[in-house]
Parts: structure tokens; sequence; C-alpha cells
């Protein structure tokens, strides 16, 4: 780019000197070259700017790129960008940039290089291909800024999340204990001394102070298992979202078709992953989706295990849902156990929410408290 | 099990709350034969059969609200949605209610069972309605005296 925009300045210089021509003319192109220097001046010391031919050769790069990369201009002169390349991003999205590209159009994204020194940086990149007559690009400008700090904090924006999930479940596994073994046993104690009370001839009111008690069972049972199915820990994911979906049916009303086959336990994290997930997914459906029947599917694939949450309903339009806590809580929790999430839906049209979880096999002997969750 | 002369009778006073009132929407909760689940095999306005499917338990929602305190309540989906309890009410959500009032029937000192009225738009039940509401709710009361849901099979608790 320097270059030819150097080559531009001689013209317009041999121009100036050049013997009839209209002055007017003269002036307006000196200005044009003018603002032209400018605007260039302006790019360069706010962006990384590097110009490659059509092969993406390295023709011109600026002061920042020099700066970020660690390389001298001669070093980078001459290469490609395989020089900066971290090797972070597959061969895909390697392609799919070049093909963007080579066919005329702009390419935007993040990418992560390397600089000289081996340590990694990312840019925002705008990579823009300069074409000629017949369309085909001759010159591709990258014009890119560091956004490494954003990354980072992205990153631990992410960790934390999952960190909170995770702290968030246990504590509720603790508390759901807590209230099972500690005022459930009590209370169990007190409805049997009331049951004694009574077989050996006590007031009748006891009676009806039994049947308070049971109730009251029966309430702290409920809490317990909302907060988190021990069935979950001790007997698996599977047991624990048919007795959800026992009681899902029942609550709204709504039939929902079970199909499993799942036959093994997978790891702690990846069943609490599934079980949140579908109970997430069929909330949303049970609340937003107006239907009198659901579909849950989950599939064992080897690798990974797959929950497919389905409905014919309502639907919805993505950038309408607004950023449902639904929605975002199921993502998070797919990405803090390098799963994945899709959901589709269209107004109308019914929705399907799809998680694939990597799984590995559990380990022989681990119990429900000592896993790191 | 209601005789159908109970039935039929309980279904005309429902259609008659509702044109009275007038509201979208009108039910008769009334817990199964443990005690422990409001069903609602009464309604009358309903657009669409799942009020048929729903049994409501615990700690929240009408059953942990209206028939544990024994008071009538006024409820707003929009504010219920936004303590993030509207989840416990599975009626408003299966009719779409957006507003609706619930009071609670009572036979020999026990709640038995709820009266609910309830709109699909916004509406704010003013007093003479809400009295209305409570002084229907006492006559199905004594209507049913003695009567309790058809309950489904008992399930076990789950731990």
């Amino acid at each position: 780019m320097n270059e030819r925009s150097g080559e531009r300045r001689n013209e317009a210089g041999n121009l100036s000197e050049g013997a009839g021509l209209d002055p007017e003319l003269r002036e307006r192109l000196g200005r044009s070259l003018k603002e032209l220097s400018d605007v260039k001046f302006a790019l360069d010391e706010a962006s990384i700017v590097a110009a490659t031919d059509r092969k993406g050769v390295i023709q011109y790069v600026n002061d920042k790129f020099c700066e970020i990369s660690g390389y001298t201009r001669e070093e980078l002169l001459g290469q490609d960008h395989r020089i900066v390349n971290s090797g972070y991003h597959g061969k895909a999205f390697m392609r799919e940039l070049w093909r963007t590209i080579a066919s005329g159009r702009v390419w935007r994204g993040e990418i992560r290089n390397r600089a000289k020194d081996g340590r990694a940086y990312w840019v925002d990149t705008t990579i823009v291909p300069f074409v000629d007559g017949e369309g085909i690009p001759y010159q591709y400008l990258a014009i890119r800024h560091e956004v490494t700090r954003l990354k980072e904090t992205e990153a631990q924006l992410q960790a934390m999340m999952a960190q909170l999930m995770q702290v968030q479940e246990e504590e509720r596994r603790r508390i759901s204990r807590d209230l099972h073994d500690g005022i459930g046993q009590s209370l169990f104690s007190l409805k049997i001394a009331i049951d004694r009370l009574l077989a050996d001839g006590g007031h009748e009111h006891l009676r009806g102070l039994g049947s308070e008690v049971s109730r009251l069972m029966a309430d702290v049972r409920g809490l317990a298992w909302e907060l988190r199915p021990s069935v979950l820990d001790d007997l698996g994911v599977v047991p624990a979202l048919r007795t959800y979906i026992e009681h899902y049916e029942r609550h709204y009303g709504i039939r929902v078709r079970f199909d499993c086959d799942v036959r093994r336990r997978p790891d702690l994290l990846a069943e609490t992953t599934l079980y949140r997930v579908v109970q997430e997914a069929l909330t949303n459906v049970g609340k937003y989706a107006g239907v009198a029947e659901a579909t849950v599917r989950v599939r064992d694939l080897g690798a990974c295990i797959e929950a497919v949450v389905e409905d014919q309903g309502a639907g919805f339009r993505r950038e309408e849902a607004g950023r449902g806590v639904g929605l975002f809580s199921m993502e998070e929790r797919a990405r803090a156990v390098s799963g994945e999430l899709a959901v589709r839906s269209e107004p109308g049209r019914g929705t399907t929410v799809t998680l694939k979880v990597p799984v590995g096999e559990r380990r022989e002997g681990a119990t429900g408290t000592d896993r790191a969750l | 099990m209601y005789d159908h002369e109970t039935v039929e009778g309980v279904r005309k006073q429902l259609d008659l709350i509702r044109r009275a009132l007038p509201c979208d929407f009108c039910a008769l909760g009334l817990l199964e034969r443990e005690g422990r689940t409001l069903k609602w095999p009464f309604v009358s306005g309903n657009g669409n059969e799942r009020f048929a499917g729903i049994g409501e338990s615990g700690s929240g929602g009408l059953s942990g609200t209206v028939m544990k305190v024994g008071r009538a309540a006024t409820l707003r989906a929009e504010e219920l949605a936004a303590a993030r309890r509207l989840h416990e009410y599975p009626l408003l959500i299966a009719e779409r209610l957006k507003s609706a009032y619930a009071v609670p029937l009572r036979s020999g000192g026990l709640v038995t069972g709820i009266l609910l009225i309830g709109d699909r738009v916004l509406h704010v039940y003013r007093e003479e309605e809400r009295r209305l509401a409570e002084r229907e709710g006492e006559r199905l009361a004594q209507r049913l005296s003695g009567w309790r849901a058809e309950s489904a099979e008992p399930q076990e608790p789950v731990w």
C-alpha cells in the first residue's frame, strides 16, 4: 500500500509539473491525494494494517503490525500470514475465510495469532478484497484491532459462570441432604411418637396433629426433591428424568413421551448437565409452548449423549425471546462441559432443543459427594 | 364419585358465575382424596383440555398459599412471572390467564377447595366482584360439602 500510494504521489508530482493541465483540476487532484494520505495516516495510527497480493504474500505492514507481532518489516514482507499463525483455528476456518475474500466479499472475525516470542494475541479482523474490473481480487487489505484483553476476560467470565453453577449445584445438594436427613428424620420421629401416643390411648386431637406432621414431611420431601433429587446422585440421570417427567406431567397437565436408550451412567457433571438442561427446556415448554404434548429423547451416541426436547407449539424468534435466562443458562451449562446446545424454533412451528454432552466412563467406587462436580 | 346431579349443578353454577361477573374463565379446584393434590374437576370457559391433567401440590402455588392460609388472593401473571413463580400456577399458564382471583372453599373448618375466576386480559377485580366470588364460593362449598375430587392413583413420594 505504501508503495502504491507512493507511486501515486509521484504521478501527482509529475502531473503538477506537467504542462497544459487545468490549474483547477490540478488543485482538486492535489486535494484528493492529500485527503487519501491523511486517511491512510489515520488508519495506520488506529489499526494494525497489512496488505497482501492475491496469493496472500505480505506486501505492506504498518508499524503497529510489527509492534504486536514482534517481527521487523523485513522479516514480514514477502512472507504470508502463516508467520503469525497460532494453529488455533482449524483448516475449515481458514478455508471459509479464503473462500469469502477470494469471491470478493469482506471477511470479519476474531483470529488468534502468535508473535515472534511465542505470545498469543487476539485480533478483531476485517479483510477487504480490492477487485479489478472483472471482480477478481488483486490485493487484500487486512485491518485489525487487538482484543486479547477482551478475549481473556470473556474466558474468565465463562470459567466463573461454570464455577458458579458448580457451587450452586453443590449447595443445592447439601441443603437437599440436610432437609432430607435432618428435618425430614426429626419429623419422622415426631410422627412415630404421635402414633405411639395414639396407640397408648392418647387424646383424639393427636390424630389431627399426626396428619399435620405427615403433610409437613411431604412438604419437606418435595422441597428437597425440587432443589436436587437424590435419585440423580444415587441412581443416575435416567431414573431422575423419569421421575421429573412424571411430576412435570401432573403439574402442567402436559403429556411427555420419554424415549431413552442410555444404559450406562456417565460422569456426574454430564448427568447434572443433562438433567438441568432437560428440566429447563421442559419448563419453557410448560410456560410458553401452549401444547398438551412434548417429547424427550435421550440417546447414547458412544462418545457423547444426546438429549432432545421437542414440542409442536408456539415457538419463538430468537431475537424476540430476549436474553431469556433459560436459554442463556442452558448454553452456559453445555459450554461448561464442552458440550453443544442447539435451539431451533420458529413462530407457530414448535421448538427443538438439542444438547450433546461428551461423556467419560464413570469412575468405579465414586459416590455422590466425594466426586468433584 | 360425584352423582350426575351434583356435576351438572356445579357446571351450571360456574357458567352462571362466569356470565354474572363477567369473567373469561371459572374453575373449581378440590383436594383429591388423600388430601395432598389440588385438582380441577370443574371448569367453565376453558380454552383447552389441559386443566384435566393438572394437579398442584407442594409448598408453592395455590396449594401452598390460598389452600394453606385459607385466605382469598389476587393473582397477576405478570407479577408472578417477574417473581419467577408463574410455573407454580399451571392453570394460569394453560388457560393463558393474565389476572385471577382465588377464593378458598371451607367445609367444617377445613379448606377443601378453591373457586378461581380469571381473565385473559389484565383485569383489576373490584370489591363487588370479589364479594360475588366469595359468596358463590360459599354456596359451592355447601353444595359440595363432603365431596372430594376424584383422585388419580396415589403416588409414592419420591426421594
